[in-house]
């Protein structure tokens, strides 16, 4: 245990099996705000019952893929599977990301951005904004629109 | 008008391009669950060093009838009196 106090963490048993509130199938640990930060680590036992064995090794979770999630202060978030790592271990590695509301990359944002101002400037230039198409076709090609 | 608001949307999207992430690593080690005391663990591996997690969740909903059914941290004194007494 590494970085936490005993005050910084509790427990939520989420999803009780069967409706037994001691048999959640999810659970969950909160940390305190600023507890539980870069080189901070915690360790703890749990029981499982009916998960790919019992006696469940370490392998289990990994061989069961089971997702862990994790929520960062802030708004990020990743989630998981376990994987098998080598016999009776399991480890998930779990990347946290903000949300990226549009997924349009920079460069090409940018380059979008750029031809919009450049199209509304020329078409300010010749006098063709909030004009109908029939003029457009006339400033542009010198032919009326048939 | 429009300019400014596409300027603002370009920023905007720069911003999120830059967001920051972190590597948590997890792993389950031992023989059985049932009498290994540090059985699980989680390990905040790299950050900017302003991060925090504040919550971590495990799932076994994918396989039906499986749940946890006691809980300790002996190295915290931490026994959930509602959650079974390890």
């Amino acid at each position: 245990m590494t970085g936490l106090a005993a005050g910084d963490v509790t427990f939520a048993l989420l999803d009780p099996v069967n409706g037994v509130p001691s048999h959640p199938g999810r659970l969950q640990f909160n940390f305190a705000p600023g507890s539980f930060g870069v080189g901070d680590s915690i360790r703890f036992a749990a029981d499982t019952d009916y998960l790919v064995s019992d006696p469940a090794s370490g392998t289990v979770f990994g061989q069961g893929s089971v997702p862990l999630s994790i929520s960062m202060y802030g708004g990020a978030f990743g989630e998981a599977n376990f994987f098998v790592v080598a016999a009776t271990w399991s480890g998930a590695v779990i990347n946290t990301a903000a949300v990226v509301p549009v997924p349009v990359p920079v460069p090409g944002a940018l380059m979008l951005g750029g031809i919009g101002v450049s199209l509304v400037g020329y078409l300010r230039r010749r006098g063709l904004m909030g004009q109908p198409l029939t003029m457009w076709r006339e400033t542009l090609w010198g032919q009326p629109l048939r | 008008m429009m300019k400014r608001t596409l300027v603002a949307g370009i920023v905007a999207l720069c911003i999120a391009g830059q967001a920051s992430a972190a590597v948590i690593f997890a792993d389950t080690t031992g023989q059985d669950n049932f009498t290994t005391a540090n059985f699980y663990g989680i390990n905040f591996l790299s950050g900017s060093g302003t991060e925090y997690i504040q919550s971590a969740t495990y799932n076994l909903l994918g396989h039906p009838g499986a749940f946890f059914d006691s809980m300790a941290m002996p190295a915290m004194g931490i026994r959930p009196s509602q959650f079974w007494a390890r």
